[in-house]
């Protein structure tokens, strides 16, 4: 099955991989909540949810590539709109907000127009 | 790839290389993209965005050869080649090229052999199309006296 963000197959046009960034708690030292030298540390929370996918957007020409950018960084959006994430398998990870988009160093021209990328995905708790 | 023995005429830079026993045309990836995916082991995609032609000039030295062509020599190199050695289907192979390599062999059996390694480059690389067209040109029918 296609993976998807807010219900589009967004990173469709290429092969993409998705994995889970660090789960546990958000553990401060005490140094710093108290503002003075302090022994030990804190923890203030369960660290917020983070979905990576990494892959390749493919296209058969460079302006088709740049839709397809186009159309990925346009969810980048303020005030963050969050929405489910869904992986191949039906995973689904939902509140999440697209928080970076990372393209690699070139586009890649040889039987395809292609460029890799990270993409960021996190459940914010917020404030 | 190519690898053509005993060719006729091999010129670099303007020069004609005497005694030259095969050219050799090679071409691999200087980058290659292999993408797996989230179903199973076996990669999904491969592409070779960046590709290297290089050719090698193996040539039988019969003298001293004082005057040898240097690493980042840039120029045409060219040699006809055909099937059979006659003048039916001579053909002019040619690209424009870097030295990046010479090299000797010396042996009591086989005398001195010079390699001269090219890197062949876009012809047209001074324009929008840089890096798009095939380095190696064939000119077919070519006709004898060249």
């Amino acid at each position: 099955m296609s993976s998807t963000y807010k219900s589009q197959d967004i990173f469709g046009s290429g092969p993409h991989r998705f994995t889970e960034g660090e789960r546990g708690l958000f553990v401060v030292g005490n140094s710093a909540l108290a503002g003075v030298p302090a022994p030990g540390s804190t923890a203030l929370g369960v660290q917020e949810t983070e979905v990576v996918v990494t892959g390749r957007l493919m296209a058969a020409t460079d302006s088709a590539l740049w839709t397809i950018r186009d159309a990925i960084t346009a969810l980048l959006v303020f005030p963050q709109a969050p929405g489910a994430l869904v992986d191949h398998h039906g995973r689904s990870w939902a509140n999440m907000t697209f928080i970076s988009f990372e393209v690699d160093d070139r586009t890649d021209r040889g039987r395809d127009v292609s460029i890799g990328y990270t993409a960021v995905f996190r459940d914010l708790i917020g404030l | 790839m190519m690898l053509v023995l005993n060719p006729e005429h091999v010129t670099f830079m303007g020069a004609v290389w005497e005694g030259v026993l095969a050219v050799a045309v090679d071409r691999s990836a200087a980058r290659e993209i292999v993408q797996w995916g989230d179903f199973g082991p076996h990669a999904v995609e491969a592409d070779v965005p960046e590709q290297r032609v290089t050719i090698t000039v193996r040539q039988e030295l019969t003298r001293d050869a004082i005057e040898a062509p240097s690493p980042g020599d840039r120029g045409q190199v060219s040699f006809i080649t055909s099937f059979t050695g006659s003048e039916a289907g001579r053909r002019r192979i040619f690209a424009e090229a870097v030295v990046v390599a010479v090299t000797h062999e010396l042996s009591r059996a086989k005398g001195a052999i010079r390699a001269v390694k090219f890197v062949a480059i876009d012809p047209f690389n001074n324009g929008a199309s840089s890096g798009s067209s095939d380095p190696i040109q064939v000119e077919q029918s070519v006709g004898a006296g060249l």
